[in-house]
């Protein structure tokens, strides 16, 4: 290589070197960014696999865990998703209230399901026998969240939005 | 690659050659320095003295002693030499006259003589006994020499005493690379000379102000020959990273299937934790929205009117409020900050505008301090 090289002319020898000199600094910052581009991907990659490992490791711990949680329970006051939508709708009774917004969450042996109830201009004798109603059915229904605001157009009248969770034992699946 | 010399005078074949040239072209004198002086300018004063030829018309070189106390000096007039032998050296590494073998100038030989014959030439080097270099060199075509008449002009111009010893070689000159330095020996043995660069810069007899351009166009070589040899390497050094990136990406991409197939069940056991976790929270604990107003309400000046309260989380209630009277807002605080079963108030963001002080105050309960269906 050494001897190709010599052998050309100045201006040849200029020119090859001006050519692998745009070359090297056309490809080794693009190099380089692909070599930072992949050590962030891996640090990525080692943090996910680290993290699903310690997931894996307790897989046992936590699953005794839900089946304590679970065995708490009374299945027969438990309710799924539709009862929880019915018994909001008795307890709101009189009140204008939409229901709405469901999710729901399965583990093995329960489920948790979320409801949001807007209730818009209750008075507050209303809204707190909606939430007597709500605390007898404790811990099998309850509130996530609660907001209350004054209506601005009825003084003594108050708009309340809940996230109301409702808890469902599971059968085992065979 | 050894360089053997013959007659007539071989012209530099190839780029980095050692040509030597016929010694009889030269006249040669051994002069004393001023080791404190420069060499180079010492020995251009000396040969306008000793040459009867302006310095621009000759060829010439030197080599001084290790001690620069002395050099010897040797000059050819330049039209003894055709100028195809003159291109022919323009590609050589250096440029010597053949008796330059003798110049080994490393330590003091004793009194003598040595007699080179060989490709049809006779080289008679005579040394005083005194210095490292020759005192006298006399070279002459085989067919005009007479070796008696040639040893008794060296014994005459080196001053020696007759019967000095006299050692007879027939051996070609030959040059050879030795790391950075130029070695110039007897094909047979025996003797050698060796020059580094800055002794074959001196010796080099040809034209010092050429000599100068050629090892500037020499180093301008090797400058851009190392810097296109760097550039070569950080562009093999990219393939090889390139490479790299492939194989580690490709590695990359299966654990990844590994990662992406575990995921459904590690989501399903982050989600039973989850649930897990709430439900012993619902359990335990539950958000009482009413119980914290009531509490609250305890210490509630009547000017202050709520206009939303909401929770977050279970034992944070954050209320928006407004007031008339911009000092009940002081007093609401410092009351609920006193009630048991608060662990943090804060007021946050008050702003009064025509009269009315509008406000947000965070209120944190310290966890179990509400009781269902009262206050704390």
């Amino acid at each position: 290589m050494k001897k190709f090289f010599q052998h050309r002319s100045l201006r040849e020898r200029l020119l090859l070197l001006t050519f692998a000199l745009i070359a090297f600094g056309w490809w080794a910052p693009v190099a380089l960014g692909r070599l930072f581009t992949l050590r962030r991907d891996l640090k990525d990659f080692l943090v996910e696999r680290e993290t699903q490992q310690l997931w894996l490791a307790h897989r046992s711990e936590i699953q005794a865990r839900a089946t304590a949680a679970a065995r708490t329970l009374e299945p027969a006051r438990t309710l799924d998703a539709s009862q929880a939508f019915a018994e909001l709708n008795r307890m709101a009774a009189g009140l204008s209230a939409d229901l709405g917004g469901q999710r729901t969450e399965k583990a093995e042996q329960f489920a948790v399901h979320n409801i949001q109830v807007s209730i818009r201009r209750a008075d507050l004798k209303g809204l707190y026998g909606f939430y007597e109603q709500l605390s007898a059915r404790a811990p099998y229904l309850g509130i996530e969240q609660c907001s209350i605001s004054a209506d601005r157009a009825n003084p003594g009248l108050v708009n309340a939005v809940f996230r109301i969770y409702s808890i469902e034992a599971l059968r085992p699946e065979k | 690659m050894p360089q053997d010399n013959a007659k007539p005078l071989i012209p530099a074949s190839k780029e980095g050659a050692t040509v030597l040239l016929p010694g009889e072209k030269f006249f040669v004198r051994r002069v004393p320095l001023d080791p404190a002086g420069d060499a180079a300018t010492q020995i251009g004063l000396a040969l306008e003295g000793l040459s009867p030829f302006p310095a621009g018309q000759l060829y010439h070189g030197f080599r001084t002693d290790s001690g620069r106390t002395s050099a010897l000096v040797f000059a050819a007039y330049r039209r003894n030499f055709t100028p195809e032998e003159n291109t022919a050296w323009s590609h050589a590494d250096a440029v010597l006259p053949e008796f330059a073998v003798w110049l080994g100038a490393g330590s003091i030989p004793a009194a003598g003589l040595r007699v080179r014959e060989h490709a049809g030439r006779v080289e008679v080097v005579a040394w005083d006994g005194r210095g490292e270099l020759p005192a006298a060199i006399v070279v002459r075509p085989a067919a005009e020499a007479d070796r008696e008449a040639m040893v008794a002009e060296a014994v005459r111009k080196a001053g020696l005493p007759a019967g000095v010893p006299v050692k007879v070689f027939q051996s070609a000159v030959e040059t050879i690379r030795v790391k950075r330095e130029l070695v110039v020996r007897l094909a047979a043995g025996g003797t050698e000379a060796r020059f580094d660069a800055i002794a074959l810069g001196q010796a080099d007899v040809r034209d010092k102000v050429l000599l100068a351009d050629r090892r500037r166009t020499l180093r301008r070589d090797t400058l851009l020959w190392r810097g296109f040899a760097a550039t070569l390497g950080g562009l093999a050094a990219c393939v090889l990273l390139e490479a790299g990136l492939l194989a580690t990406h490709g590695w990359l991409r299966l654990q990844q299937r590994v990662i992406d197939a575990q995921k459904p069940a590690v989501e399903k056991i982050e989600l039973a934790q989850n649930l897990a976790k709430r439900l012993e929270q619902f359990s335990a604990q539950r958000l009482l929205p009413f119980e914290m107003l009531a509490l609250l309400q305890e210490k509630r000046p009547k000017s202050i009117d709520y206009l939303r309260v909401s929770t977050n989380g279970l034992w944070r209630m954050d209320i928006e409020a407004q007031t008339n009277n911009a000092a009940d807002l002081r007093d609401f605080e410092s009351g609920v900050r006193g009630l048991t079963g608060i662990e943090h108030v804060e007021v946050r963001d008050p702003r009064t505008r025509e009269g009315l002080t509008s406000f947000v105050l965070e209120v944190t309960f310290k966890p179990g301090a509400l009781r269902p269906g009262g206050g704390a």
